[in-house]
């Protein structure tokens, strides 16, 4: 086996057992991602000499006796709107092109600490708005399993990136469903840690009550693994959580399911007709495979969520976008279109560096936050969302996880909904009530599409808050029956792709 | 509900965001849309499907107090690294359009 194609695990093991180098794997890495991008373009930038610099710097610690961390060597891709110190970070925007952070985001400073190697960032869509990296203002990226098809989105790079071996591990954010929705559509495992668990210092900011960053992977030990490293306290940010993190490697010990609940939620059947029928046999066959496992299926009512969620995000995520891409005003950083006076600096700027997705969400925030409109939605809003933390916790009274599809459909093709925006924003209607209710969800990759180019399908799991052991238990358990998430059959399957 | 052309217009001049013209009536459609589907809600509240009354609009799920630093001076050097990514600067400052008319 090549040495891409190893999980985390196994690249920290061979390297510190001094089986292969660090140098040797970021070579291997960094050869599959140049034959593979030009297909793909899962890439805004890649850092081949700072990574193959930190490689030499674990290869020499590791030849001193030293101890270089629990991520030793393993290569990774962060998602564009995270800094990384001199590299130019865009969040897929021109209104960022050409910026470089002066620091580190608290996450990279923790990868970097625990000895993993940056090979790039990754595409997205522009500033983490939408779901299938399409709006990316530089180019799009294409789904591993099918080049004609869209990644998903936000963290649509980071997915593909993962999906296609370019790198055992990737970060993500997720604000409305941005990790979770891209690994299900790749045929990975994408976790969306409980609000305040990661810290988002050094994450460019799009809705601040519901972003987070998190963990991409192709097995759930590598998943635990990253997770693991960034999940810390960080008094930059004040929202993230002092408490102590448990050992998120020990549920991977899980032998079964038994005595746990799995809620299903009454909702879904209603919804029937706009899930796709593959998607509901995957989810169907997952729970098969819990109940064989021991565990409890059980029912649970969130009728709130399910059918508020979506136009309650959709007011309060652009409202806080509106406030937080403020910033951007061409004078401290970044494009600046400069005129006669600082009123046309700021609306030439910003009218030539927001693509058209950005300009929607920045409009719709502003309109329902102006006066006159604030109680009608802004504060109706907010009512549904605490309703919506009340329903979930009345659920987790009866279940310890709740089983949902990730998204309605497997990966659509490109193009398909780009002129639809809000047809799009119902790809992330079962995952942005657990963004509004600030709670963990896994997506694992349950089965693929029958037919001739099979898809991946993820299935969902939702947690009570700081519930990460409770999912990476299941997760671990139904590893042992669906199997690792695999690499994308690129190269020879690939063949005949159409790439559009 | 229904928006205007001049709310867009509007909230385009709140947002400091030039809009140009053929923007303007997909951004109409658009937020019709966007607020076609908050309707439900009050459609759902009209039916008594959806019951608001009462609810706090800031129902946090549990949250620790906020955190406190010792009140320590800490010196910072990003000024220059800052600076450095000025579109315009002049020595330490931002340079921007005058603001205010010469005497």
């Amino acid at each position: 086996m090549e040495l891409f194609a190893l999980s985390a695990a196994e690249m920290v093991r061979g390297i510190k057992e001094k089986d292969f180098s660090a140098s040797e794997v970021f070579a291997s890495c960094l050869s599959r991602i140049e034959a593979l991008e030009p297909e793909l373009s899962a890439l805004l930038a890649l850092t081949a000499g700072r990574g193959r610099e930190e490689a030499a710097r674990v290869d020499g610690m590791i030849a001193r006796g030293g101890e270089p961390g629990p991520l030793a060597g393993v290569p990774v891709v962060l998602k564009d709107n995270m800094c990384l110190r001199g590299v130019p970070a865009t969040c897929a925007s021109r209104i960022l092109e050409g910026w470089i952070p002066p620091y580190d985001a608290k996450a990279a400073e923790l990868l970097a600490g625990a000895g993993a190697v940056f090979a790039g960032k990754a595409n997205m869509d522009e500033f983490a708005m939408g779901s299938s990296t399409e709006f990316s203002a530089f180019h799009p990226t294409s789904n591993p399993w099918d080049t004609g098809r869209v990644p998903g989105g936000s963290s649509g790079g980071s997915a593909a990136a993962v999906a296609a071996g370019y790198v055992p591990l990737a970060l993500g954010s997720d604000t409305g469903g941005s990790i979770r929705q891209p690994a299900s559509y790749c045929g990975l495992y994408g976790l969306k840690p409980t609000y305040g668990l990661v810290s988002r210092w050094g994450l460019v900011a799009f809705a601040s009550s519901l972003d987070q960053i998190g963990p991409f992977a192709r097995t759930v030990e590598d998943l635990a693994l990253l997770l693991s490293v960034i999940a810390a306290p960080d008094a930059r940010d004040g929202t993230c959580s002092r408490r102590e993190r448990p050992d998120y490697t020990a549920p991977l010990a899980a032998s079964s399911l038994r005595g746990k609940r799995i809620a299903v939620v009454k909702e879904l059947d209603a919804m029937r007709s706009s899930v796709d029928s593959e998607v509901r046999r995957v989810l169907e066959n997952t729970l098969n495979l819990c109940r064989d496992e021991g565990a409890e299926i059980v029912e649970v009512s969130l009728p709130v969520s399910l059918e508020f969620g979506l136009p309650c995000y959709y007011i309060l995520a652009p409202a806080e976008a509106s406030s937080n891409l403020a910033r951007f005003d061409g004078v401290r950083y970044g494009l600046s279109r400069r005129e006669d006076s600082l009123l046309d600096l700021y609306f030439s700027t910003r009218g030539a560096g927001f693509g058209a997705e950005v300009k929607r969400r920045i409009l719709t925030g502003t309109y329902v936050l102006s006066s006159g409109y604030y109680d009608a939605y802004y504060l109706t809003a907010q009512k549904v969302r605490s309703l919506m933390k009340a329903e979930f916790r009345k659920a987790f009274g009866r279940c310890d996880l709740i089983a949902l599809p990730t998204a309605p459909t497997p990966a659509f093709k490109k193009s398909e909904l780009v002129d639809d925006p809000v047809r799009m924003y119902l790809a992330d209607v079962f995952t942005l009530p657990v963004n509004l209710a600030e709670l963990p969800a896994l997506s694992l990759n349950g089965g693929f599409t029958g037919g001739e180019k099979p898809l991946p399908v993820g299935v969902q799991f939702i947690a009570p808050q700081w519930g990460e052991p409770e999912l990476l238990n299941a997760a671990a358990v139904l590893e042992r029956r669906l199997g690792k998430a695999p690499i994308a059959p690129l190269g020879a399957a690939a063949e005949g792709g159409n790439s559009r | 509900m229904t928006i205007s052309e001049k709310d867009v217009r509007h909230v385009a001049g709140l947002a400091r965001l030039r809009v140009e013209e053929q923007e303007i009536e997909p951004l109409v459609r658009h937020f019709e849309a966007i607020l076609g589907h908050f309707a439900a809600l009050s459609k759902a509240r009209e039916e008594g499907r959806l019951n608001l009354d009462g609810v706090d609009p800031f129902l946090f799920s549990e949250r620790e107090a906020p955190p406190l630093r010792e009140d320590e001076p800490v010196r910072s050097a990003v000024r220059d690294d800052v600076l450095a990514a000025a579109p315009e600067r002049k020595d330490s400052f931002f340079v921007v359009p005058r603001i205010l008319e010469e005497e």
